[in-house]
């Protein structure tokens, strides 16, 4: 049948049952709403838990921590309780397979630390009596501001502007004098450092309203310069470094980072193993605690994860993939419910498409007469019924962008501010809305499958002389 | 493919039609052999449930489950397939029915062009509408091209379907009953628009009727009794 007489008949159609068209349509369109809706209010919330909360492009690996008591009988024999460590054969490894696209180890301080800092921005001096931090290769972090990210003994180096100093004093405020206690150093920049969201947002929406400090999201991220603090290395309120002696150095915060670890600080690598050497002996310079791998394509997470168990490297935080499989089996739900609904539809359109074929059973076998074949008459009530679902699935597609918007707005103003509270708790991306149009007009046409064809099959002798 | 003068369009031999299976039969059609030639004007008559109308259904290919071998136009219609077939009746056969059997929800002029809606090929749609408006001046309703078939009277309803018969140009034309729903003085005009249609086209008609005004204008006759030729 050419498509333009098609669309005549279907246009005809449209007009003559507009009434059981429009119901059996609402069912489409409600069951492709509540698809829509469902489904992009679970990538929604995923793209912002995997997104920013837990982002899934990067796995951060960690060798097995040893049993407590292997580490007792190493300790008691003498041999003192050495963290396990990855090695570089295994960084070599994980840099070689085709499901990563970088490998960057870490380092963590192998010594106490406190920090103290903050008066520019919070009006007055925070004390850490602990400062965790990482060390971390800078091309990981990348731009975070205008400050960079890298060793200021490095960029001295580098620039061979390096003025020597014996003390801080000697440095211009705030570059402070780099060198183990008593030795002669060289001014340098304070170290900088990121740090997460997560910290961010956790000081924000939990300690700033509970001491009454301003929060510092939004400042950290617009100035320039950043809050410059000072860290103790080399001793906390919980003990002291097994060498050397205790010292202040200089940090400065450029900026805010997904790389940067959730909990503390994360600073240039090179400073770090400096810092490690220093307090720790030679050893603690190479002494990775974790790789950061970040992953070729994300859905590839898995093979990386496979790879790292061979070596015998595990995931530190296993927090995306529980809230990835969570996500998709409260997503698969609602789609179920809405998949439910759809089946219903589509059993009422397949009601009112049967009641369509018996009401024209005279006018199907007129058109046979009139040089149609069975196949024109099923391909008729098939277009029939894929306009409605096309049309059910189009404003169901709206009604849920409709509905969206309206729980944002609720969401925006009802619920109060939380980590990590997103503008938008829905994402729309266009296969969804192509999927949820192309399920409507499935269900519709499998709805009408079974009258489609007995309307192709209509005996036209028999039903033209029933009614002479 | 025109059919030419003296050519055979239907040839059917020994047709037979059954409804039911098993025990519980019966023969509506038993045997029938008939030849129709072309510019003939056949009237198949007989008392009501004789087998006209099922004979004519199967006549007119809307009828596949007979036995016995039928060609029309020189082919054999129970090797063509369904697309074939439909070609068939759209392109070279028209069908005038008894109860009119039009289509309630478009206009007049939409009747008549509603073979078009099956044409495999583009059709001229200006050419098309220029014709269905002379068809319907042809048979006696110009200017009623917009009127829906509601507001027509029952003869003017059958004018309009034979309009639509004709729209495509067809060989042969199958009335069935075409003035069994109409008066005596509408039936006679009817009759008169078949025979002036016949004779000024050389139209092939095969008409199934009991109403003699209309056989007598039929250049042959055949006269059924349960399912049997028995007169011709």
């Amino acid at each position: 049948m050419r498509l333009n007489a098609l669309g005549k008949l279907v246009l005809r159609d449209l007009v003559r049952v507009r009434g059981a068209l429009v119901t059996s349509g609402f069912g489409i369109m409600a069951g492709t709403a509540a698809l829509v809706f469902f489904l992009a209010l679970g990538l929604g919330v995923r793209e912002v838990l995997l997104g920013e909360v837990f982002p899934i492009d990067q796995v951060e690996l960690e060798p097995p921590k040893g049993s407590s008591f292997g580490q007792l009988a190493s300790f008691a024999l003498g041999g003192g309780a050495k963290a396990p460590r990855i090695e570089k054969d295994d960084i070599e490894a994980l840099e070689a397979s085709p499901y990563v696209a970088a490998v960057y180890p870490k380092l963590q301080f192998s010594f106490p630390a406190s920090a103290r800092g903050g008066k520019e921005l919070l009006g007055k001096d925070l004390n850490t009596g602990e400062m965790i931090a990482d060390g971390i290769d800078p091309a990981l972090v990348g731009d975070v501001g205008e400050l960079p990210f890298r060793d200021p003994l490095e960029a001295c180096e580098a620039s061979g502007d390096c003025e020597a100093c014996a003390t801080t004093e000697e440095c211009k405020a705030p570059r402070y004098c780099e060198a183990p206690q008593g030795q002669k150093g060289v001014c340098v920049d304070p170290v900088p450092v990121v740090v997460s969201r997560y910290i961010i947002e956790l000081f924000d929406k939990s300690i700033a309203p509970a001491h009454g400090y301003p929060q510092i999201g939004e400042k950290l991220l617009s100035r320039a310069e950043g809050m410059v603090f000072r860290m103790w290395i080399g001793e906390s309120y919980l003990g002291q470094a097994k060498q050397g002696t205790p010292r202040w150095v200089h940090a400065r915060v450029v900026g805010i980072s997904d790389r940067a670890i959730d909990i503390g600080i994360t600073m240039p690598i090179q400073s770090v193993r400096r810092w490690n050497v220093e307090f720790s002996g030679e050893g603690a310079g190479d002494a990775y605690s974790s790789v950061m791998v970040k992953v070729a394509e994300k859905d590839k997470v898995g093979q990386v994860v496979e790879l790292a168990d061979e070596l015998g490297l595990r995931p530190k935080d296993t927090r995306a993939r529980d809230v990835s499989v969570l996500l998709s089996g409260v997503m698969a739900l609602l789609a179920l419910v809405a998949g439910i609904i759809l089946i219903v539809s589509a059993s009422n359109i397949a009601y009112t498409f049967r009641v369509l074929v018996n009401d024209r059973r005279r006018e199907i076998a007129l058109y046979r007469a009139l040089g149609a074949t069975g196949s024109d008459m099923m391909t008729w009530l098939l277009a029939l019924a894929l306009t409605v679902g096309m049309a059910g699935g189009a404003v169901g597609v709206l009604v849920a962008w409709l509905l969206s918007l309206g729980a944002d707005r609720l969401g925006a103003t009802r619920l109060p501010d939380f980590p990590f509270k997103p503008e938008t708790f829905f994402a729309f991306p266009a296969w969804l809305v192509l999927g949820a149009l192309g399920f409507a007009a499935l269900f519709s046409l499998l709805g009408a499958l079974g009258p489609a064809r007995r309307a192709g099959k209509v005996d036209p002798a028999a039903a033209l002389a029933a009614l002479q | 493919m025109t059919v030419e003068p003296g050519e055979v369009v239907v040839r059917a031999t020994d047709i037979v039609k059954r409804y039911g299976d098993g025990k519980a039969f019966k023969v509506a059609v038993d045997q029938v052999s008939l030849e129709v030639g072309a510019g003939e004007f056949l009237a198949i008559v007989g008392p009501s449930g004789c087998g006209k109308s099922t004979l004519l259904g199967i006549l007119g290919c809307l009828d596949q489950s007979f036995e016995g071998e039928l060609s029309l136009f020189g082919r054999d219609v129970r090797a063509m397939k369904d697309a074939e077939l439909a070609g068939l009746r759209g392109a070279r056969i028209g069908f005038v029915f008894q109860a009119f059997h039009l289509l309630g929800h478009v206009s007049a002029r939409e009747n008549v062009l509603a073979p078009t809606l099956f044409v495999r090929e583009r059709p001229d749609e200006a050419k098309l509408k220029a014709r269905a408006d002379a068809l319907l001046e042809e048979v006696g309703l110009g200017g009623r091209g917009d009127d829906m078939p509601s507001t027509l009277s029952g003869g003017e309803r059958q004018r309009l379907a034979v309009a639509r018969a004709l729209l495509l140009e067809p060989e042969l034309l199958l009335c069935d009953e075409p003035t069994g729903n109409l008066d005596i003085a509408t039936a006679r005009s009817v009759t008169e628009l078949f025979m002036r249609l016949h004779e000024e086209r050389g139209l092939t008609v095969v008409a199934v009727t009991h109403e003699e005004q209309l056989a007598q204008a039929a250049s042959r006759i055949i006269r059924l009794a349960s399912g049997r030729v028995v007169e011709e």
